[in-house]
């Protein structure tokens, strides 16, 4: 009898963390990721909600933006990046078109990939297959 | 198609940045754009510059 079993579902589904404090921006990026079925998408609305939420999943992919109330983008990647529980997750940074500097600064802090605002869905997922390896 | 979900947050950002917009741009109405203040006159281009990006992502352009 797997009653006990059946009654918990197990999600095998790889974990994606989204932070964007723009709610539009963030149901875009979730839909695009969402499209990969191999993939569970969790959001934080800040920098710091990501803090929060981080510990509690094996995310394998942290998608986040740079400009945030509280905790900024610059800052998670920093937090993550030096972090020997999370350094080894790869990290993408959202920038908005013409905002080179953030991405240089995402770069240089430890992000894997950049994507520019406005974004292709195609080619967000491309790269989130990649890292996924799906 | 975008998702439902992206499209109503999308309505309500762009509302709220619209409504930002009209009340900046009436109080520097008021005070003539002579003495307008500094802050203004950015508020309006942030709000302006927030409203293009959002829409280029919808690919509202």
């Amino acid at each position: 009898m797997g009653w006990l079993l059946t009654s918990r579902s197990v999600s095998s589904r790889r974990k994606v963390l989204i932070v964007e404090d723009s709610g539009a921006t963030r149901e875009l990026l979730r839909a695009a990721v969402e499209s990969l079925l191999e993939v569970e998408v969790h959001t934080a609305e800040s920098g710091f909600e990501a803090l929060k939420v981080l510990p509690r999943h094996r995310f394998e992919l942290i998608i986040t933006d740079i400009n945030m109330p509280d905790i900024n983008g610059l800052e998670l990647i920093n937090f993550v990046k030096k972090n020997p529980h999370y350094k080894d997750t790869p990290l993408f940074v959202v920038t908005t078109e013409g905002r080179e500097q953030d991405r240089d600064r995402g770069l240089q802090l430890g992000a894997d990939e950049y994507v520019v605002k406005p974004f292709a869905a195609e080619l967000l997922c491309d790269l989130v297959r990649r890292y996924l390896k799906l | 198609m975008v998702a439902p979900r992206a499209l109503s947050e999308f309505i309500a950002e762009a509302n709220e940045i619209l409504e930002a917009l009209g009340r900046e741009l009436l109080a520097l109405e008021e005070s003539g754009l002579e003495q307008a203040d500094p802050d203004r006159l950015n508020a309006v281009f942030r709000a302006a510059h927030s409203l293009k990006g959002l829409s280029a992502m919808f690919g509202l352009e």
